[in-house]
């Protein structure tokens, strides 16, 4: 088990190597870079995402790593914010000379670096399963620089759309964050609906970094004026958990849906946590839709791998953000994520050989056929298919736990 | 500390003008950067929008609004935009960056930007959002409109905050400035305050300053001219020049004054000299009583040069005479003490007749006439025996003669003034005085008195004053004359001594000693004066009491009669009364000029009268006509005369 300490001297090992070791030893590392949330609002994304990965990625490690080379994370802190992400990656590409990126956290953020992979395209840089179902790193002309693992937006809002219209309920609303990823998801719903043929009913707005405590009545109000029958919400945890908090407050009990980008955990934690201050349920009509299976469904192989690699992991958290006010998930979606991402990222590298070779990754991923991770459904790539799985999962809060949803009928008109 | 008036007054300028510059400059600045601004902002919103728009078409394209969220959400963090958004072809909002959500006021503008066909270029609008502000909205085309359109909205709140902060700076800048401007006025009208005010006070401290302690200027006061060189340094400057010469012309004043006061001490003990020069005893000749003589002087300045002498040359003849030196002053008088001396020694020769004395004084005073000063005189010599005069006139004006009450000018000798030269002629004249008659002898004081219209006094009006003066003392005379002369010339200074000598002959010794006369006015208390040459006249006669109490209640009588019933038109008369000694008889004469009446024939004594107003109780005038031997009343010139003589009873 890696002490704090340990992380501590891991990130501090180029240096050391630099000064202490032979050539030879650098060559045993493959260094992978991550910009990410790892402070502000978001910030249990980032670090959620780091643990899961680095659950899976130190047994691997210790079992003497990839042909020999352990995989190493170099994480910076973005804050989700654009311009630190974007001097991140040149940081990472330049500096750290990373193989590779991966873990990005947030479509604002991911969008933006986007234009550097193609900028650094004679390097071979590629950018492997960011935590966002944005679709500019779908489309052309930035999809040739990213492979995604997960479901799009478009996906996660198409099967909430499909699923509210045939429950009955055809006006649906949208609050979604004032940024390129609530565009995103409302691009989804909206384009949902217009082949349903129907138009959104209603949206509102707010901005990025606005905190669990923030007011958002007014976006309640604009809401409700609307007369919606499901509320689709594409927004950071917190602010999705306010909305839910003075949504309930006004006794408003309309269904929302929740995609995967709101940190489901994160976002049950805060609404937990309230409600038992307040006696007030607050996770009741919620639909939170998420691109990697329920870390409750025991059914699947790699949900028990990850919860075993998670409790080995423990609590620990990355340093320096191991701030201490910041409470780590046993188990999360996210962190979910993040062991799948880096179970999949070990696949490939291990198919790039004894050498691997940047150049090679592209065709060595889209070659990647059928590969199961234990999740029930099992992940293709192509020279026009850079998102790995398709599958969309619905769950909802019961027992204070997300569980799959078994049936939508509740919500039935 | 008393704040100065004249910074309270420019203190009040530079408030006003810092005011009015504050004021006009706010707004023309605040104006020019509000239009500035403004046009800042449209271009930058014209550039945002059509920047966007142009990079957007290919996105849009994409379909990928996410990225299109990112580019405009990029621009929306520019200063001053306030919102951007992208509308598709049909209207439709596509991308915005509007939290909680789009507002109505926009929704209306799209439809309306709709409406309006696209021109390819980027349309600028205002637009008014409710709590949100007022905008610039900019909207350019994607793909000519065919792609949708591009909005941007400029926050004018931003160009607001912008000029009110700016302003704020320059207004604080502006403060900062008036303060410092507050204060260097303050001390530069100090500067300039303070030595006036010193000035101020130096000035006040002359006033009661002692100059003949000497100057006092103080060490401030004298320093500011090298402190400051300019006006106040100037005006320090004249103040103790200023100063210095008021000493000087104090001390010179001061000399000045010493001076003339020594002077006109020295000039009033010339006065007294020369007053004491001419004869001022009268009578001169008390025992004497051939002559009444009397003389005046009134010098026009301390000293003059009028004198007047007489002396007798021998036992029975006086000489005298009357001189005007030219000119006036200290020469004159010193010319007139010459000229005086040398009269006198001249007159006490032997041989000395009026002719021969000027023209032995005629040569004395042009032997040394260096300053070329001469002397009109006139000198006489009368035999007081007969009451001849032999005179002689050098020049001056003429003497009048009164006799009987008329006056007449005495006939030219034809000489010329003393001192003009040696070679003058001069002639002799007669004349005889009777008892009682008087020569009137003046200078040209008297008749070329001016007053105040510069009209001259005279010799007609010393003639007319002259007239009817019968029967006066030469006192009485001159004082008459003088009076006379000074009232006309009432208001004008004295332009010349006015110098006048009477002569009286009286008569032979026996007739002049034994006459008394007296001139009365009507009115009861002048028994007084009637009492009086009473008593001298028994005096100088040893009359007995008994006669002297006659003649005494006779005159009463006879006089207050005159006075009651002569006299009784209330006008003021003279009534002269005479005594003199005509042996056996003492003769009394009573003379008036009232109306024809005989007081002889008096009334009787009226009993209604009050007691107080007759002294005399009325014995009547048989009483008179007892007491006296002989009466005789003649009305003779216009004048009563009643003449009364009794013989003397001696004792």
């Amino acid at each position: 088990m890696m002490t704090l300490s340990g992380v501590a001297l891991l990130r501090a090992f180029p240096l050391c190597l630099i000064l202490l070791t032979p050539a030879s030893v650098r060559a045993e590392e493959l260094l992978v870079g991550m910009s990410a949330a790892f402070t502000g609002p978001s910030r249990g994304l980032g670090i959620e995402l780091y643990r899961g990965s680095m659950a899976y990625l130190e047994p691997v490690n210790r079992r003497g790593g990839i042909h020999g080379k352990k995989i190493m994370i170099r994480a910076y802190d973005d804050g989700y914010n654009p311009t630190p992400a974007i001097r991140n990656t040149i940081k990472l590409i330049n500096d750290d000379d990373v193989f590779l990126l991966v873990n990005y956290v947030g479509t604002p953020t991911v969008t933006r670096v986007l234009p550097l992979l193609k900028n650094y395209r004679q390097k071979h840089i590629y950018l492997f399963f960011p935590f966002t179902g944005a679709q500019p790193q779908r489309q052309p002309p930035y999809s040739d620089f990213v492979f995604n693992l997960r479901a799009s937006y478009h996906n996660e809002t198409e099967g909430l759309v499909d699923h509210f219209v045939r429950l009955g309920r055809t006006k649906i609303a949208v609050f979604y964050q004032a940024d390129a990823y609530g565009r995103s998801g409302w691009e989804g719903v909206k384009d949902a609906l217009a082949r349903h043929g129907l138009k959104i009913n209603g949206e509102a707005t707010y901005r990025r970094g606005t905190e669990f405590s923030a007011s958002l009545k007014q976006q309640v109000d604009i809401l409700k004026a609307a007369g919606p029958e499901g509320i689709v919400s594409i927004g950071s945890y917190a602010a999705c958990a306010a909305l839910i908090r003075d949504a309930r407050d006004s006794g408003w009990k309309v269904p929302i849906a929740n995609v995967s980008f709101v940190g489901s955990v994160p976002m049950a934690k805060l609404l937990l946590q309230l409600g038992k201050a307040k006696g007030v349920d607050y996770t009741s009509n919620l639909i939170n839709s998420q691109v990697v299976p329920s870390y409750e469904d025991m059914s699947l192989p790699a949900v028990k791998e990850y919860r075993q690699r998670m409790d080995e992991y423990g609590a620990k958290v990355p340093h320096p953000w191991g701030a201490s006010d910041y409470q780590p998930d046993q188990y999360s979606f996210v962190s979910l994520e993040g062991f799948l991402n880096a179970k999949l990222l070990v696949q490939i590298l291990s198919h790039l050989g004894a050498v691997p070779a940047k150049n090679r990754i592209k065709e060595t991923v889209e070659n990647l056929r059928n590969s199961d991770l234990g999740i029930g459904s099992l992940i293709s790539f192509g020279p026009d298919k850079h998102q790995g799985s398709d599958r969309v999962y619905y769950t909802t809060l019961e027992d204070n736990k997300f569980v799959p949803l078994a049936s939508w009928e509740q919500w039935r008109k | 500390m008393k704040t100065s008036r004249l910074f309270t007054k420019t203190l009040i300028l530079i408030v006003i003008l810092f005011g009015v510059i504050a004021t006009a400059t706010s707004l023309l600045f605040g104006w020019t950067l509000y239009r500035s601004l403004t046009m800042e902002y449209r271009s930058k919103g014209i550039a945002i929008a059509k920047g966007v728009a142009d990079s957007s078409a290919e996105i849009l394209l994409n379909r990928d609004l996410a990225t299109v969220q990112a580019a405009i959400d990029q621009f929306d963090e520019i200063d001053g935009v306030g919102y951007v958004f992208v509308s598709d072809a049909h209207g439709e909002i596509v991308a915005h960056t509007f939290v909680p959500a789009v507002p109505k006021e926009v929704l209306s503008l799209i439809k309306q930007s709709r409406t309006s066909p696209s021109t390819g270029n980027a349309v600028t609008t205002t637009l008014k959002i409710e709590r949100l502000g007022d905008f610039i909205h900019i909207y350019a085309p994607i793909l000519a409109g065919v792609g949708g359109f591009v909005h941007v909205g400029m926050d004018q709140s931003f160009i607001r905050a912008q000029i009110w902060s700016t302003v704020a700076k320059q207004q604080g800048i502006m403060f900062a400035i008036f303060i410092l401007s507050i204060v260097a006025a303050y001390i530069l009208v100090n500067r300039i305050s303070r030595p006036l005010n010193q000035l101020a006070d130096y000035t006040r401290s002359l006033v009661t300053h002692d100059f003949a302690a000497g100057l006092n200027i103080p060490a401030a006061i004298e320093a500011l001219p090298q402190k400051s060189k300019d006006e106040v340094g100037r005006l320090a400057e004249s103040f103790m020049d200023m100063e210095r010469t008021l000493q000087k012309y104090l001390k010179d004043l001061e000399e000045t004054t010493a001076s003339k006061e020594r002077i006109e001490s020295e000039l009033k003990i010339a006065h007294e000299i020369q007053m004491s020069m001419v004869p001022k005893t009268f009578p001169p000749f008390p025992d004497r009583r051939e002559f009444d003589i009397y003389a005046t002087l009134v010098p026009a300045r301390e000293v003059g040069g009028d004198f007047y002498d007489f002396f007798f040359i021998d036992d029975q003849r006086l000489c005298f005479a009357i001189a005007d030196v030219s000119g006036k002053g200290v020469p004159a008088s010193l010319f007139m003490a010459l000229t005086k001396t040398m009269f006198r020694a001249t007159g006490g020769r032997q041989n000395a007749t009026p002719e021969i004395i000027l023209s032995r004084l005629n040569r004395e005073i042009c032997r040394d006439n260096e300053s070329c000063m001469f002397v009109t005189i006139f000198c006489c010599v009368v035999d007081a025996r007969t009451g001849q005069v032999e005179y002689s006139n050098g020049g001056h004006n003429l003497p009048y003669v009164l006799s009987d009450g008329a006056v007449m000018a005495l006939p030219k000798t034809g000489g010329i003034a003393l001192g003009v030269t040696e070679a003058a002629d001069f002639h002799a004249g007669q004349l005889l005085l009777k008892p009682g008659d008087q020569l009137i002898l003046y200078t040209d004081g008297v008749t070329e008195a001016m007053d105040k219209d510069d009209q001259l006094f005279s010799e007609r009006r010393l003639e007319t004053a002259l007239q009817g003066m019968n029967g006066l003392s030469s006192k009485e005379v001159i004082a008459k004359v003088v009076k006379e002369v000074q009232r006309f010339s009432t208001g004008a200074p004295q332009s010349d001594d006015i110098t006048m000598l009477v002569l009286g002959y009286v008569g032979p010794k026996e007739t002049a000693e034994g006459t008394l006369s007296v001139l009365l006015r009507n009115d009861l208390s002048e028994f007084q004066r009637l009492n009086q040459i009473v008593t001298e006249f028994a005096e100088r006669h040893g009359l007995a009491s008994e006669l002297v109490f006659r003649v005494t209640l006779v005159l009463e009588e006879i006089v207050t009669n005159v006075i009651l019933y002569g006299c009784e038109d209330g006008l003021e008369h003279e009534i002269s009364v005479r005594l003199s000694w005509e042996d056996p008889y003492i003769k009394l004469e009573v003379e008036d000029d009232g109306r024809p009446f005989n007081p002889l024939e008096a009334p009787p004594p009226d009993t209604g009268k009050p007691l107080a107003e007759r002294q005399v109780g009325g014995l009547g005038i048989h009483l008179v006509r007892e007491m006296m031997d002989e009466l005789e009343y003649r009305r003779e010139n216009d004048k009563n005369l009643l003449t009364l003589k009794t013989k003397t009873r001696e004792s």
